[in-house]
């Protein structure tokens, strides 16, 4: 079977260097092919610039000219025994809503911070959104000390802040390494320039903090089964199990129906089985009496709570301006009827906020949710309590 | 547990191809009968019980290899496809500099999807094939004038499908995420059926497939998928590298994806 890498985001202040860190990586560890780094070292001659680490990343012509990131790339790259899917984020904040796209995916997090400019808004503004997405471990990288003289004393200081502020936004795992991306040193084994930093080398680092990935859904085999019925077609519910297993036999409710329902058959994809887990793409047919099932009902085996008037935390990457405002979950959409943050009557965008809201009729929301007009993604919520 | 977990790349885009056939009215597939699109054919059948639900585009400009041809008809034939093929003319194109694909192959297909009104494009495109479409979103609009908006893409957070009615179509990219290596695993895993032009033949084969004027083929001995397997972890040669219209010089994927291209 194909294997899934472990995925990591690269976030920071724009200008610190999160392109060229990954750029150089993946030609370091050899995860691109020669004739691409040519090629883009051709065109940066072609257009007369100098050909820089971050066009490995940086694949439009606008990224190119501008010297910055616009939109989310993926690199992956082996390093030690392990597969990485690299994330690389846009530092704008006006890009924040690619940030979130590609660190929503993310089971870890890089920080880059260029040593001579030090902890900015947007490396912050990025710490406290990725805790919020459910990262809690982090590699702080502070690049760019060809620029310190590499000073040991300064990047000392500048570590101590870095993880004190995020130890505060409740990062569980924080580990700091010293290096310079565009000079290639102290990236793969540990370099005499850094002998006074007393610290080691990113990748090794990089290997001890970011070992496991288990399959999200690991974690949730002995909770409770619950799934979300994704589409309905010849009697079989079809849906992706949330968490929990469920076998042939087991008795389950429909979003809550007074009545249990036997399970009489069940199919991992096309082929049938006897049981399943959480993770998994499966269809489910119960002995049913009902009428159809629609997209949107949840198969679960305990009663769930329905919300109509909630606090949640909630990243605004709009004001909400528009009348028609919904909550998406669960392939279900509810307008909103009313919502009020902690800095009522402003909103301030892209900073975890406490919400309030309320719905035009009750749901169940487990884990998170979106906050949407007619035609956009808006914001995004997690529940506080369930 | 009895059985190994599946793999979190195969759960992910039967995930993909389920929300394509739940969030919109009028999907399409393309298959050029190549390994990628192969292989999302047999990821769709298994998401919807052995069968693919969606009629299969085939973009043809009359110069695909033979082999493929001969391929495209038995597949279609084995898994009872509704085939649709999207007739391309040849004639020169001023941005990739080939007159038989690029551009092209878009208008083409643009007069196809007009007819029959598809709302989503599922297209068999990896974010390791090229840093353009390493920018892609798995659920891409495109707008009125088939442009990709890509200074400006619409967020895309813990697979919550938002549609915007006001998009000409979508695309759906189920394989974005994967890498060649591991399209040839679930290939060899899976036993599913290749065009022949893969495998090794007088020493040459193809590692990836265009058409017969703009492809061209690699020193291979490679007869088995288990030999291609270990020539690609030996190989520091890209796979499209055998492609004209990927050159990044000139920014030719850039723009012809700009205009709708896949």
């Amino acid at each position: 079977m194909p294997s899934s890498p472990i995925s990591i985001v690269v976030l920071g202040q724009k200008d610190h260097g999160k392109s060229t860190l990954l750029g150089r990586l993946i030609f370091e560890t050899k995860s691109i092919s020669q004739d691409k780094v040519k090629e883009s070292q051709l065109v940066a001659k072609k257009s007369g610039d100098n050909f820089e680490w971050a066009h490995l990343l940086d694949s439009f012509r606008y990224e190119r000219t501008k010297g910055m990131t616009l939109d989310v790339a993926r690199v992956t790259a082996k390093i030690g025994p392990r597969l990485y899917e690299l994330i690389d984020a846009p530092g704008h904040k006006e890009l924040i809503k690619n940030m979130i796209s590609g660190a929503s995916e993310a089971k870890y997090a890089i920080i880059v911070i260029a040593a001579d400019e030090g902890i900015k808004k947007q490396t912050v503004e990025h710490a406290r959104i990725a805790h919020f997405l459910g990262i809690d471990t982090v590699l702080v990288v502070v690049n760019k000390c060809d620029l310190i003289h590499y000073s040991a004393a300064k990047y000392k200081q500048l570590k101590e802040t870095a993880e004190s502020i995020l130890k505060n936004i409740g990062y569980l795992k924080i580990k700091t390494v010293p290096l310079s991306a565009s000079h290639g040193r102290n990236l793969l084994t540990r370099d005499s320039l850094f002998r006074k930093f007393k610290a080691p080398a990113f990748a090794q680092v990089f290997k001890k903090l970011f070992r496991t990935s288990p399959h999200k859904s690991e974690m949730q085999q002995f909770k409770d089964f619950l799934m979300v019925v994704q589409d309905y077609h010849d009697k079989i519910a079809i849906g992706q199990v949330k968490q929990g297993l469920i076998k042939i036999g087991d008795t389950v409710l429909i979003t809550n129906t007074p009545k249990r329902y036997r399970i009489k058959k069940i199919w991992l994809h096309n082929k049938p089985v006897n049981i399943a887990h959480g993770g998994e793409n499966i269809g489910l047919m119960l002995n049913l009496s009902l009428p159809k099932l629609k997209r949107g009902n949840i198969i679960a085996k305990k009663k769930l709570a329905l919300l109509r008037n909630f606090d949640a935390s909630c990243v605004f990457l709009e004001i909400p301006k528009s009348p028609h405002l919904f909550i998406q979950t669960n392939f279900q959409q509810v307008p909103i009827l009313r919502i009020r943050t902690a800095n009522h009557p402003l909103y301030i965008l892209n900073i975890p906020t406490d919400t309030t809201i309320a719905l035009n009729r009750p749901i169940v929301i487990t884990g998170n949710f979106i906050i949407r007009n007619e035609s956009e993604i808006i914001g995004i919520g997690k529940i506080n309590q369930v | 547990m009895n059985r190994p977990m599946p793999s979190a790349l195969v759960e992910e885009s039967i995930f993909v191809l389920r929300e394509t056939k739940a969030n919109f009215k009028n999907p399409a597939i393309l298959w050029s009968g190549g390994k990628d699109s192969t292989a999302v054919l047999d990821l769709c059948r298994e998401a919807f019980f052995n069968r693919v639900p969606f009629p299969v585009i085939h973009i043809d400009n009359g110069l695909d290899f033979p082999e493929t041809y001969a391929f495209r008809d038995e597949l279609v034939k084995k898994w009872d496809l509704k085939l649709l093929v999207a007739k391309s003319r040849v004639k020169n194109d001023p941005i990739s500099g080939v007159d038989c694909c690029g551009a092209n192959k878009t208008h083409a297909l643009k007069t196809l999807v007009k007819k029959e009104h598809f709302d989503a494009i599922i297209v068999s495109i990896r974010s390791d094939e090229h840093g353009i479409r390493a920018k892609e979103r798995v659920f891409s609009p495109r707008d009125r004038n088939w442009q990709w908006n890509y200074k400006n893409q619409p967020a895309e957070i813990w697979n919550h499908v938002v549609i915007n009615n006001k998009a000409d179509h979508y695309r759906a990219h189920p394989i974005l995420h994967w890498r060649e290596i591991d399209i040839w695993e679930y290939i060899v895993e899976n036993d599913i059926p290749l065009n022949p032009l893969y495998f090794s033949k007088n020493n040459r084969r193809y590692r990836s497939l265009g058409c017969t004027r703009c492809t061209i083929s690699i020193k291979s001995s490679a007869r088995t998928i288990r030999d291609i397997l270990k020539e690609l972890g030996q190989s520091e040669i890209s796979e499209r590298s055998g492609r004209e219209q990927d050159k990044e010089a000139e920014f030719v994927m850039e723009r012809l994806r700009a205009l709708g291209y896949m």
